[in-house]
């Protein structure tokens, strides 16, 4: 029987499926179960560190919580240093240097006399507000930025299961 | 507590299927090595879930099959510029061309080499851009539409590249055939 050129190519076609359809799985190379189990073994040892010992953050978000909590508590810190600053020790040789700071520590007495006439329990509780309130948005930040920056790498097929 | 001896198992049972997979996409065994260990790894972490269900091959393969194409898409994003300026410089027929994967096995003595075997090598050394798309609707079932969307590439380039990545594998097929006198016959 002759053969023409197309027979021919659907013979092939044929033959390339069936080919394929049988192909073998390949053997995995010796060395990938020792390699997962390593790996595994280092996850189950991580698991047993503290949480903060695990966080990896990846460097950008490191570095913007680091800006925005130095940017949050500056204020409180300048403040704090401008009350000591402006006890009757130091006041007399400030403001003869320098008449702006002498301003800005008129003001930072007077937020210290405010600080001073709230009640210490209500203090506390605004200062434990700020701190907790600090931390929380910290981490919101920390988070989406690790979101965002590990964000290409998530799959969806978790819910193939 | 995951228990490791049974995650073992779990790996020796799926680990030649992960690994075939990921060659098979990726056309290279260093990858494919480190794409089967991240999706093991991924595993674990969901291993109690996993472990019992009768999908967790699906799952694996899926898992694999993201990571595989993630890489890919990633290399490709890299060196996008580097081709681009490469294809400005005389090389525009490339598209037009039908490549044959590299004649490793013209020069071998065929009959000491499966038919399979010599196909699984032609389907590696594919071009990238038609062996993943052949694997992926041969291999993986995936429509050409799934694959154009997975692969961010449009629809007739996909069918394009599969039907050259074909041409490519039957012209290995025939020469094999040829060799040993089975086509004519």
């Amino acid at each position: 029987m002759n053969s023409t050129p197309e027979n021919n190519d659907d013979k092939l076609d044929r033959l390339l499926d069936r080919s394929l359809n049988s192909l073998p799985e390949r053997e995995a190379p010796k060395t990938l179960l020792p390699n997962i189990m390593a790996l595994v073994a280092q996850e189950q040892e991580s698991v047993r560190l503290s949480w903060f010992v695990q966080l990896k953050w990846p460097v950008v978000a490191i570095s913007a919580c680091f800006v925005f909590l130095t940017t949050y508590f500056s204020n409180d810190i300048f403040r704090m240093v401008l009350g000591l600053l402006s006890s009757d020790q130091f006041a007399g040789e400030i403001q003869g240097v320098n008449s702006g700071i002498s301003i800005l520590s008129t003001l930072g007495n007077a937020l210290v006399k405010v600080v001073d006439m709230v009640p210490a329990p209500a203090l506390y509780s605004v200062a434990a507000a700020l701190f907790f309130f600090s931390a929380f948005s910290c981490a919101g930040v920390g988070t989406v930025l690790f979101r965002l920056t590990k964000g290409s790498d998530s799959i969806t097929s978790h819910n193939a299961i | 507590m995951t228990s490791t001896n049974g995650f073992e198992n779990f790996v020796r049972s799926y680990q030649n299927m992960v690994y075939t997979t990921a060659v098979r996409i990726l056309g290279n065994e260093t990858d494919a090595q480190d794409i089967a260990q991240e999706v093991f790894l991924r595993a674990f972490k969901h291993y109690e879930s996993i472990s019992g269900s009768e999908t967790a091959g699906g799952w694996l393969k899926t898992v694999t099959r993201n990571l595989c194409i993630n890489h890919i898409t990633r290399y490709r994003n890299r060196w996008t510029t580097f081709t681009d300026q490469f294809s400005k410089c005389g090389n525009e027929g490339d598209d037009g061309e039908i490549v044959l994967p590299e004649d490793e096995t013209s020069n071998v003595d065929l009959d000491n080499l499966d038919r399979s075997e010599i196909l699984s090598n032609a389907l590696e050394t594919l071009p990238e851009k038609q062996r993943v798309p052949l694997v992926l609707y041969h291999f993986e079932n995936l429509s050409y539409d799934e694959i154009s969307s997975q692969m961010k590439v449009s629809l007739s380039k996909i069918k394009t590249d599969i039907s050259r990545g074909r041409q490519a594998l039957k012209k290995v097929l025939s020469r094999t055939m040829e060799d040993t006198h089975e086509f004519n016959a």
